[in-house]
């Protein structure tokens, strides 16, 4: 039994940051905000593009086809003479609404099953994970092919195609940070205090493990966009003419020798926002983690 | 008689903070002199420790001079420090595990430092080691010297960081709450061992505390400390029975104590 | 005739498995480490006794069963006259309106992101006590009495220091007017200082409640302020119970003795010698 006064040596250094620590903390809010720019800006063109022509993204032959980014279309135009800025804004919206999409009912659902998990007795811990596990082994394009050869395409199936294979791993760390919460003295001292089972878990675990839930749920918005990119590249996603980023590379490829902005445009398009999602995970993870510390002193 | 340790005027702060953690640190001790550095938490003492053995972490700014046997160990580099450790100066932490490598026996540990400093053989290591097992208390020595840390208790682990400390006979001990993290009873046993073992080899110690009691039964001098700064210095017996400062009073008198306050304030 | 005690500890027994030390792997073998050992305690009402020990002494294991937060092995434990040893989770929790706790470490045992009058509230809400306005003036009330200023209900527990997050714990313990407050090391985290007020401040709440308290420490010196008796426990055993004067003045077990003397005086005029004990 360790007798902690308040006079050792641990607490007088751990309330004096380290310079290592400072600097990580110094670039990761740096790394955060460059992240969130990246992101802001596809949310920008997503709402504001649209406003100013809807039917640019659909409208066939109304420009030059294949022309290079200039003062027409300031991006290009694809083969069929659409305007490639108004069909990256609306591809925006839908990747966007879909990675979002996913990721809320993967933190809804697996952060519920996590809690359960790891605030529940062994039996049930053991039965929840084992069965994610299966779900865990299925590759997450395989996944995502055979929930829509089931449902069909379309952007609500998707959704609950990509949100299915991220359920797992959002449930895995919830269960992890939860154990790790449920161990603290003030969770004991809410159910010394009489405490209900659902008040020790919504009032005192959950918001104190959302950390890594975050963290988490940020750099798989990026996995979400990607994997709706592969899906509606292979044809399984969005179906034409509805733009989608991963449609636009598909359908670009075969113009790619002539016209390499074809296939750049929505490449560049796809980078930015999974690059931005990226960064915004990264950045909180070591935000958070020494903050965390710093704060339970 | 010169002394063993000058302190002058010492300030620390640490990197990415807005104030010194201690400034204007002064303090000395002689030979065979055990000082005491008394304080609550934030009162530096332990940042005062960390700048005479030269473990500030990196960044920090320091300022003022200490000096040891005449040489400047502040802000020295690695080789002039590293033939001081251990021989000359030597440090017992509060925390035991930290100071003892849970992968190896602490045989072992005591044999590489006796090995290191002392040039033994591994023979003669090996006995030196047994034989002050055997002098900090613990039993059966001979076969504790193939135990690990964590097969022992924290009492015991605290005795042999002891063993390693003095075992060379170090000029300076600096003991930064070597008892704080043990049970009452074995706090006792190992302050008898403390000052049984400092006076059989004159060494001198710096012993960092927020122990008042500590301080009284271990200290032939005191340097009280407060936010940073020295508050008062003196003989064990002048802080305690004609307190020069306010805040010294106020330690004194906030000691909770199994006697009666009577007794405490018969000065 | 007498009035039940509010608490009454019968011949309790913690016993855990404990699989051999490392390094032998013999199938089946498992000792029995047993950390509360037939330990018998009544405590009156309105009465503080002091469970005090080393560590390994399971007072602390003492304190979580009469809390509810494990059950014994065997033997009894009453709470007013009532057998509460096998307590559904309905019973415990009705059971938190008279028996509150105040825990060690003031750092990890408010939640971090709960304001300091949520803290304090909450169970007055787990019990559904009262109106929300009636909560709210009773947590004022309860603040008032900790001596805690109103203006720091809506802080976060970081930006208050340890002794301050102590008295947030006791105004925790004390807003449903609980008939006993156990204390595990209630100050053993704090600077020597804060201890005292702590200490100044469970005995103002004695003065001015009926509240019993169970006080469990390791440190004796602490306990004299504020207890009426004092056990002492050492290895799971109790061995030695009396008023305080009688504990400290003439204790009647080596080991008090030894535990008594072991505590070096704050005074270089005092001697220090203290008695070794061991049991035979």
């Amino acid at each position: 039994m360790t007798l902690e006064t308040g006079a050792s040596a641990v607490d007088e250094a751990a309330g004096v940051p380290s310079r290592a620590s400072l600097r990580s903390t110094f670039a990761s809010r740096a790394e955060v905000v460059a992240g969130g720019a990246l992101v802001l800006c596809a949310v920008l063109i997503a709402v504001i593009v649209p406003l100013i022509d809807p039917a640019a993204a659909t409208a066939v032959g109304a420009s030059v086809p294949l022309a290079p980014p200039g003062s027409d279309n300031l991006l290009g135009s694809d083969q069929l003479g659409r305007d490639q800025l108004a069909r990256i804004a609306v591809g925006y919206g839908i990747s966007l609404t879909i990675a979002v999409g996913a990721v809320l009912l993967a933190v809804v659902i697996g952060g519920l099953l996590g809690l359960l998990a790891a605030t529940a007795n062994s039996v049930i811990d053991g039965v929840i994970m084992r069965v994610l596990d299966v779900v865990m082994a299925f590759p997450a394009l395989l996944l995502s092919i055979v929930v829509v050869a089931l449902f069909g395409a379309g952007t609500e199936v998707l959704m609950l195609a990509i949100g299915i294979v991220f359920i797992p791993i959002i449930a895995r760390v919830t269960r992890a940070a939860a154990l790790e919460t449920f161990q603290q003295p003030y969770v004991e001292a809410a159910i010394a205090r009489g405490a209900r089972r659902g008040r020790v878990i919504f009032r005192h675990v959950a918001p104190n493990s959302l950390g890594p839930v975050v963290v988490q749920a940020s750099i798989l918005i990026a996995v979400a966009i990607m994997l709706e990119a592969s899906l509606s590249f292979v044809g399984l996603g969005v179906q034409p003419p509805t733009p989608s980023l991963g449609l636009m590379l598909s359908t670009g490829r075969d113009f790619m020798v002539s016209d390499p902005w074809i296939v750049g445009v929505p490449a560049i398009a796809i980078l930015v926002v999974v690059l931005g999602f990226t960064l915004i995970g990264d950045g909180l993870q070591t935000w958070l983690d020494p903050k965390k510390r710093a704060v339970a002193r | 008689m010169t002394d063993l340790l000058v302190v002058n005027d010492l300030s620390v702060q640490y990197a990415g903070t807005s104030r010194p953690s201690i400034s204007g640190v002064s303090m000395t001790l002689a030979a065979g002199e055990v000082v005491g550095v008394v304080g609550e938490s934030g009162s530096g003492k332990t940042t005062l420790g960390s700048a005479l053995l030269g473990l500030l972490p990196q960044g920090a700014r320091v300022e003022g001079s200490a000096t040891f046997e005449g040489l400047e160990i502040l802000g020295a580099p690695e080789r002039v420090l590293r033939p001081l450790r251990g021989i000359k100066l030597s440090t017992i932490v509060q925390n035991p595990a930290t100071a003892l490598n849970p992968s190896f026996s602490i045989g072992s540990q005591m044999i590489a430092l006796l090995r290191r400093h002392l040039g033994l053989s591994k023979v003669e290591a090996r006995e030196y080691a047994i034989h002050w097992l055997g002098r900090v208390g613990i039993g059966d020595p001979e076969r504790r010297m193939s135990s690990h840390s964590h097969q022992l208790s924290g009492g015991m682990n605290q005795r042999v960081v002891i063993a390693m400390a003095l075992a060379l006979s170090p000029r300076l001990v600096i003991a930064d709450e070597p008892t704080s993290a043990l049970d009452v009873t074995v706090q006792a046993a190992i302050l008898q061992l403390i000052n049984d073992l400092i006076a059989e080899s004159g060494s001198s110690m710096v012993l960092i505390t927020h122990d008042l009691g500590v301080v009284a039964q271990m200290c032939s001098r005191v340097v009280v400390m407060r936010d940073g700064a020295v508050v008062e210095t003196g003989d064990v017996d002048q802080i305690f029975h004609a307190p020069r400062t306010d805040y010294t009073r106020h330690l004194l008198a906030s000691q909770p104590s199994p006697r009666t306050l009577e007794e405490l304030t018969d000065d | 005739m007498t009035d039940t005690p509010i608490l009454r500890v019968d011949s309790a027994r913690k016993e855990y498995d404990r699989a051999g030390s490392p390094g032998r792997f013999r199938r089946g073998e498992r000792e029995r480490f047993v950390a509360v050992d037939d330990v018998s305690i009544t405590l009156a009402r309105g009465e503080t006794l002091s469970v005090v020990g080393e560590s390994g002494s399971g007072k602390s294991t003492l304190g979580r069963m009469i809390l509810g937060l494990t059950e014994p092995t065997s033997g009894t434990i009453e709470f007013e006259g009532v057998d509460v040893t096998r307590r559904s989770s309905r019973q415990r929790r009705e059971l938190t309106r008279e028996m509150q706790v105040v825990f060690q470490d003031p750092y990890s045992s408010i939640d971090p992101r709960q304001r300091i009058e949520d803290v304090i509230r909450e169970p007055l809400d787990i019990h559904r006590i009262g109106t929300a306005a009636e909560r709210r003036e009773r947590v004022l009330e309860v603040m008032h009495q900790v001596a805690l200023p109103e203006r720091m209900t809506r802080f976060f527990p970081h930006q208050l220091s340890g002794g301050l997050r102590q008295r947030v714990s006791i105004a925790t313990a004390l807003v449903v007017r609980p008939a006993l407050i156990v204390a595990d090391e209630p100050v053993s985290a704090l600077d020597v200082s804060v201890q005292a007020q702590i200490l100044e401040l469970f005995a103002e709440v004695q003065r001015t409640t009926s509240v019993a308290l169970l006080f469990i420490s390791h440190d004796l010196g602490v306990v004299r302020e504020v207890s009426d008796r004092v056990a002492v426990m050492r290895r799971g055993r109790i061995v030695e119970t009396g008023t305080i004067d009688d504990v400290f003045d003439r204790p009647a077990h080596g080991y008090t003795a030894a535990l008594l003397s072991a505590i070096p005086p704050a005074d270089p005029r005092l001697p220090f010698t203290p008695i070794h004990y061991t049991d035979e």
